[in-house]
């Protein structure tokens, strides 16, 4: 994306100094990971408070939620928000980890829908599907699962039901007498 | 139409040439296999075939088929794309408020068995149509070409003109019965 002329080029190096300045050492744990996809990784305690000093901080204005993006890694949860900033033309991967908490329990996170509306149904997606449970969310309704799902799906740890709503979902091999009628 | 796949026979010298005679089952199957109004139950891909089906190139309709809109109107449900579970009670809604007597043709993998998302790689889509409601016939493929489908249908209409199977007369919402969706 281009830069708007007189803005200042801001890279994720220069994020996490401005954070570290604001919230002290701590605040950003690691910067890096893949140059393609570079990526802030915040303290979880602090992780609300930054992101809502992103959102209105006059030098970074990240106005816009870009994508909200949860992984697995087994151990633990990650949160990635994706934020751009339409006045100054940057864009930032912001992450976050969660604890997993007990196996099959819910794991919970702080929403940031009163920061970014976009939130509304990326918190809801990702609410049913890893069973990450956003405080503060208004309503977590299911958004593409049936009514009555058991389980979270895109969790490594998940195994595939047996029947829903009385279909099975095993299906048998062709049978000799099935092969033509 | 075949004479002798009806048993229809004219008198010669006896009567007028318009009176044919037949078996009034046979009659009524030859009727109703010339007039098969289809339900577009496009759920996925495999929806852009069936559509193109009833275009200019294919032309259904010599058959005697007509895509129609309504279940109340419709004799064939065409159950084209993957069926997921959110999906499954509203099919057998809509097959339920289809009238008697009523045919199902399954068209693409997903459908006849679950295909790319079956049992084995997905959680959210139901392994086949013959979970959920009866089916008469199967067309395979990903998805199948316009002409499969037209092959299909000529095989239920062979079906329907068939002596053992000529009509299903199933009382509405028994089969539910033991594959109700709670």
């Amino acid at each position: 994306m281009g830069q708007r002329k007189g803005s200042q080029v801001m890279d994720h190096a220069k994020l996490a100094e401005v954070l570290r300045d604001e919230f002290g050492k701590d605040a950003v744990a690691a910067v890096g990971g893949d140059p393609r996809f570079p990526c802030a990784e915040l303290a979880a305690g602090l992780a609300k408070k930054i992101l809502r000093f992103c959102a209105f901080e006059v030098s970074l204005k990240l106005d816009f939620l870009e994508d909200l993006i949860a992984v697995d890694t087994g151990e633990r949860f990650e949160l990635i928000y994706r934020l751009l900033s339409t006045q100054h033309r940057h864009r930032f991967n912001l992450r976050v980890a969660l604890d997993r908490g007990a196996p099959g329990a819910a794991a919970t996170a702080s929403s940031v829908t009163d920061l970014w509306r976009a939130a509304l149904c990326l918190e809801r997606e990702i609410a049913e599907l890893f069973g990450i449970v956003f405080e503060g969310h208004p309503s977590l309704d299911k958004l593409l699962l049936p009514e009555g799902w058991r389980g979270f799906p895109m969790r490594r740890d998940y195994e595939y039901p047996e029947d829903f709503g009385g279909i099975e979902h095993r299906r048998a091999p062709l049978r000799k007498e099935h092969a033509r009628n | 139409m075949t004479r002798k796949r009806y048993e229809m026979g004219i008198l010669e010298n006896a009567l007028p040439e318009y009176a044919v005679f037949s078996r009034l089952d046979r009659l009524i199957s030859w009727a109703r296999e010339n007039s098969i109004a289809y339900l577009t139950m496009d759920l996925a891909c495999c929806g852009v075939e069936m559509l193109q089906v009833s275009g200019g190139r294919f032309d259904i309709e010599r058959f005697g088929s007509v895509p129609q809109v309504s279940p109340r109107h419709a004799d064939l449900m065409i159950v084209a794309g993957t069926i997921t579970y959110k999906m499954a009670p509203l099919l057998r809604r809509l097959y339920g408020e289809m009238p008697l007597p009523k045919y199902v043709l399954s068209m693409g993998s997903c459908s006849n068995c679950g295909g790319l998302f079956s049992w084995e790689y997905s959680y959210s889509s139901v392994s086949g149509a013959d979970k959920i409601i009866p089916v008469d016939v199967f067309v395979p493929g990903c998805p199948p070409r316009p002409e499969a489908v037209l092959h299909g249908l000529l095989a239920l209409r062979k079906r329907i003109a068939s002596r053992h199977a000529a009509v299903r007369e199933e009382a509405p919402g028994e089969w539910g019965k033991e594959r109700a969706v709670k």
